[in-house]
């Protein structure tokens, strides 16, 4: 009986802990969940910020990096958004990659974004289109101009990628036939070269590397201002609208949050962000981070939101 | 480049790069032994420890890991028919019915010896085709893919023989299975029936670890005593032939290291699909075909030279194009990243000698690995002598825990439960288990490559045979598929003449 | 020669595993049909073809003259039942069904112990209970074999990977 009773305590405890806790925070260890398995952009991002988010916080614990893989990271988000509300798992988002399902209805997602606390944004990393270096296509008009349908390569038509193709295409008015399934965007942007297709529509940072070793061009990107020389902007190719397309890396926590934690977390990110050792590591790695507080990433949110609403339909089928 | 390479050796052989070079290697060791702890979880783990460390120590220890993980993984392989990760399911096939039959040592010193050489011979092609990395990587797309999983697929027969039917009526099963999940290309999902675990697809490493390990532990768990049959001299003799039977059978360890390295150098289609390439082409150029599977130390080397070779496969989309071609070495560019080298087609520019010490790490560690190895032959081949009850539970517990570790998912367990009672069964009924083996893991690329090359050349089938690389393979599957039968008709017609 | 009368046991022995290969592939054909054409294109081409080697093996395992041909040139290996097999390592004899019902018990408590309570209490439990109850080895031995397991496989996935072991359903 007696033991009975001491553990009803500590049960009662641990339900109040969070207020007496916030002070505190944070007491231990922080799991960092990444929905995908090793080896991804994502995981390498987590695994590289986590060392200086651990400087920034205001006492000394570990964040854990825990991989949380299946159901195309559904998975992983749901964990996120079941745990306790403690501040004691967080995880990182791929956006518009975890959004689109969730505007899709795809069945027995267990996790709502809009309801999440978002902490803060590493970045964005826009898109754009490319062309094999020897191809004859010098401009996005080019394309425009064919007879007959472009053909894209891209990863599956519940991808992201491949929503992006869609969309951007139909902006552009190119007329398109898309060669699907490959696996992440090093292989379709590798595909596009080899000669699997004419174009490619995908993420400037991965098509920067064949940039860089000669096998590719640019011929337009998706920014308001192009960030490569001799490609056109959004503004050019008359879409501005075209700069929404990107992969946003947000972080957040469960739903409701404690303030405080809250707080914590999301100043914490941002210093770590700010830290010389993340420039240094950013031009190292070809990675930007461009740091975003928690009304930022909340705003990113809602702006992919808004828009995939209105492209609901290129979004492919529901799982 | 010869003073490149001099400057890297002298890097690499300081007492600090040697010390983490071996730390490496251990880790590597264990990593590999425990199935479920692949390369690539621990790489993401330990690399960012190296922050602090100088540049050529940092890749010591991320050499010596990767260098040694196959070589541990094989070690469970043929001890106790535990794959240690999927690539190493290949050498189960002969490895585990050798120690069976007392010839643990044979084998493990075999697995050595391939393993070693095969990852000399595969940073020695690398070397010698880092000119033409590109033109490698971008020689092979679908149309390719899908003949280089047809010919896997269609040796199903083959490596039955006397079953061929039974095994054409598994492998169909298994590719069934294998179209479980995400359909890549259409998109949506797959015969799931209402089961989100499933909707990336049947998991190979749970799906090895059942089929594999758990219908030989039934077996021992019924039967009683060990895996050695033969109690008398296990496993303490036959090291060093097994050592030289490498060399013995020089052209399977060369064939074996060269598919190794060159399905590595591809992106997108893995180490597992390397060796049991490497497996059946020397199945498929044997003149007894028949005596595979059953404890022929080729059988063994084939499929560890590959999976050695491949890791100097890998790197060659990585220095062409600065991509990683797999997730372990996704998860090394990682660590070359902390410590200030961009991975990019630049990248063997700007720091060659740094490239030139990560090779000479790998090439090491996979021959300190298999030093070691061998130096412990002995006491692990007394494991096939280990009293059933209880290796059983160890190595239930252990393997279970390793299913699931790989992706962390409580699913993978019962996963790896049903399928240790699917390949029981087979077993129990007189059917080969390893055409569901082969065709889980080439059916998703089968399947998809053959959609994505229909969609390039807009519907037209001779996109299969009008490129000069698919042309090859199509020739050498109308090979496959004929030469067997040719065979059986001239051994009948052999006999026949014997006869009368 | 009149053929004895076959007891209901041998002939589920002799039919039983084609049929449920052929019911594994009827339930694919049937939920391949809920998919758009080109999804279940590929997957019907395997079905059907499925479905007609498993009416070659059905047949190969009569005692008739066609199933004769078929096993002599498809399946010489295997024999119909009562006939020796001949010798290959996955087709030697097996312990008795009881025993292997057993042996599968065993590992099927564990995976439920592991689904319900997590990996870190049902490993040593399962351990050690069969080591003591199977194997009749020493409670002591027992324990420490299972404690032993456990504690590896804590330290290595825990601590040093920092992969957090199932904790089960009861305490998820």
């Amino acid at each position: 009986m007696n033991k009975l009773l001491a553990a009803l305590i500590t049960c009662a405890g641990m339900v109040t802990a969070p207020v007496a806790m916030a002070a505190d925070f944070p007491a231990k260890n922080i799991q960092f969940v990444i929905p995908v398995s090793p080896g991804g952009g994502f995981d390498t991002y987590v695994r590289a910020v986590a060392p200086i988010i651990e400087r920034h916080l205001p006492q000394s614990v570990n964040i854990v990096p825990t991989n949380i893989p299946a159901a195309g990271g559904a998975r992983g988000a749901a964990q996120v958004y079941r745990a306790k509300p403690d501040g004691y798992t967080i995880g990182i988002f791929n956006i518009p990659g975890m959004l689109v399902p969730q505007i899709r209805g795809d069945s027995d997602l267990q996790y709502d974004l809009k309801k999440m606390t978002w902490l803060g944004s590493f970045g964005q990393d826009g898109y754009g289109v490319g062309v094999p270096t020897a191809s004859p296509y010098k401009t996005v008009a080019d394309l425009k101009a064919l007879d007959r349908p472009v053909k894209f390569t891209a990863s599956g038509p519940s991808s992201t990628a491949y929503s992006a193709t869609m969309i951007a295409t139909d902006m552009l008015g190119i007329k398109r036939e898309i060669i699907s399934g490959y696996k992440g965007s090093n292989d379709y942007v590798l595909a596009v070269i080899r000669g699997d297709g004419d174009a490619v529509i995908g993420p400037l940072p991965v098509m920067e590397k064949f940039v860089e070793s000669g096998e590719l061009r640019i011929i337009g990107t998706f920014e308001e201002k192009s960030s490569v020389p001799g490609a056109q902007n959004a503004v050019e190719m008359g879409q501005p609208d075209l700069s929404k397309l990107s992969v946003g890396r947000l972080v957040a926590g469960p739903p409701d949050l404690p303030p405080e934690v809250a707080k914590t977390l999301s100043e914490s990110l941002m210093a770590a962000m700010q830290d010389p050792a993340m420039a240094t590591w950013s031009k190292e790695s070809g990675i930007a981070v461009e740091p975003g507080d928690a009304a930022s990433a909340k705003g990113i949110l809602e702006g992919q939101f808004n828009f995939y609403e209105r492209y609901s339909k290129y979004l492919g089928p529901a799982n | 480049m010869l003073d490149v390479a001099l400057t890297a050796a002298g890097n690499v052989f300081t007492l600090q790069s040697l010390l983490f070079l071996t730390i490496g290697m251990l880790i590597g060791l264990v990593v590999g032994v425990v199935p479920g702890m692949g390369g690539t979880t621990a790489l993401a783990v330990f690399g960012p420890m190296t922050v602090g460390l100088d540049p050529y120590s940092a890749l010591s220890l991320a050499g010596g890991l990767m260098g040694a993980v196959s070589f541990g993984g094989s070690v469970t392989s043929i001890l106790i028919n535990l794959p240690g990760g999927a690539p190493n399911a290949a050498t189960c096939l002969d490895g585990y019915p050798l120690a069976q039959q007392g010839k643990a040592g044979l084998a493990l010193g075999a697995s050595a010896s391939a393993s070693s050489v095969g990852g000399v011979i595969g940073v020695f092609t690398l070397l010698l085709v880092i000119p033409i990395s590109k033109k490698i990587v971008l020689a092979f797309g679908p149309s390719e893919f899908f003949l280089l999983a047809t010919l896997g697929l269609v040796t199903i027969a083959a490596c039955a023989p006397g079953r061929m039917l039974r095994a054409m009526i598994v492998g169909g099963i298994g590719l069934l299975f294998a179209f479980i999940g995400f359909d890549n290309v259409n998109g949506g999902t797959r015969f799931t029936f209402g089961i989100e675990h499933l909707w990336e697809g049947i998991p190979l490493a749970p799906a090895m670890i059942g089929l594999f390990a758990f219908p030989e532990m039934i077996e021992l768990s019924a039967k009683g005593g060990s895996i050695a049959k033969d109690k008398g001299q296990v496993g303490l003799t036959g090291t060093l032939d097994g050592v030289w039977a490498s060399f013995k059978y020089w052209k399977t360890l060369l064939r074996g290291s060269l598919i190794g390295t060159l399905v590595g150098a591809i992106p997108g289609v893995g180490g597992t699909v390397a060796a049991f390439l490497a497996y059946f082409s020397t199945v498929q150029a044997s003149k007894n075909p028949e005596s595979f599977g059953k404890g022929n130390i080729e059988g063994v080397i084939a499929p560890e030279a590959a999976n050695n070779a491949k890791d100097g496969g890998n790197l060659i989309p990585t220095l062409a194009f600065g991509i990683p071609g797999t997730a372990e070495m996704a998860v090394l560019l990682g660590v070359l990243v902390l410590h200030g080298m961009e991975p990019g087609p630049t990248m063997i520019l700007h720091h060659e000698a740094e490239i030139y010490g990560l090779i000479l790490t790998l090439t090491l560690s996979s021959i300190l690995a298999s030093v070691i190895g061998l130096m412990m032959v002995r006491p692990l081949a007394m494991i096939t002598r280990l009293d059933a009850h209880i290796l059983v539970p160890s190595v239930i517990a252990i393997s279970f825990v390793g299913a699931y570790a790989n992706n962390s998912l409580p699913g993978d367990i019962v996963l790896a439960f049903v399928f240790g009672v699917i390949g029981y069964l087979l077993i129990r009924f007189d059917y080969p288990r390893l055409p569901l083996v082969i065709a889980l893991v080439l059916g998703e690329l089968a399947e998809r490559s053959f959609a994505q090359a229909m969609m390039i050349s807009g519907g037209s089938w001779s996109i299969f045979v009008t490129r000069p690389i698919s042309a090859l393979l199509f020739a050498l599957i109308v090979m496959a598929l004929t030469y067997p039968m040719i065979r059986t008709l001239l051994q009948r017609r052999h006999s026949v003449e014997e006869v009368s | 020669m009149s053929a004895p009368r076959k007891s209901f046991s041998a002939l589920a022995e002799n039919f039983g595993p084609p049929l449920v290969f052929l019911a594994v592939t009827l339930i694919f054909i049937v939920a391949a049909y809920g998919y758009p054409p080109t999804s279940r294109e590929v997957p019907l081409l395997i079905g059907y073809v499925l479905i007609v080697l498993i009416a070659l093996d059905i047949l190969s395992r009569t005692s008739t003259s066609t199933g004769e041909l078929v096993r002599r040139y498809l399946n010489p290996a295997s024999g119909l039942p009562g006939v020796p097999k001949s010798a290959g390592d996955e087709g030697e004899e097996h312990p008795s069904g009881q025993k292997e019902l057993l042996a599968v018990g065993w590992v099927a408590a564990f995976t439920a112990a592991v689904m319900i309570v997590g990996i870190l209490p049902a490993v040593p439990a399962y351990v050690a209970s069969y080591m003591i109850v199977e194997g009749r080895k020493s409670v002591k031995f027992s324990i420490l074999i299972a404690a032993s397991i456990a504690l590896f496989l804590w330290l290595s996935f825990e601590m040093i990977l920092s992969i957090p072991l199932y904790r089960g359903m009861l305490f998820e």
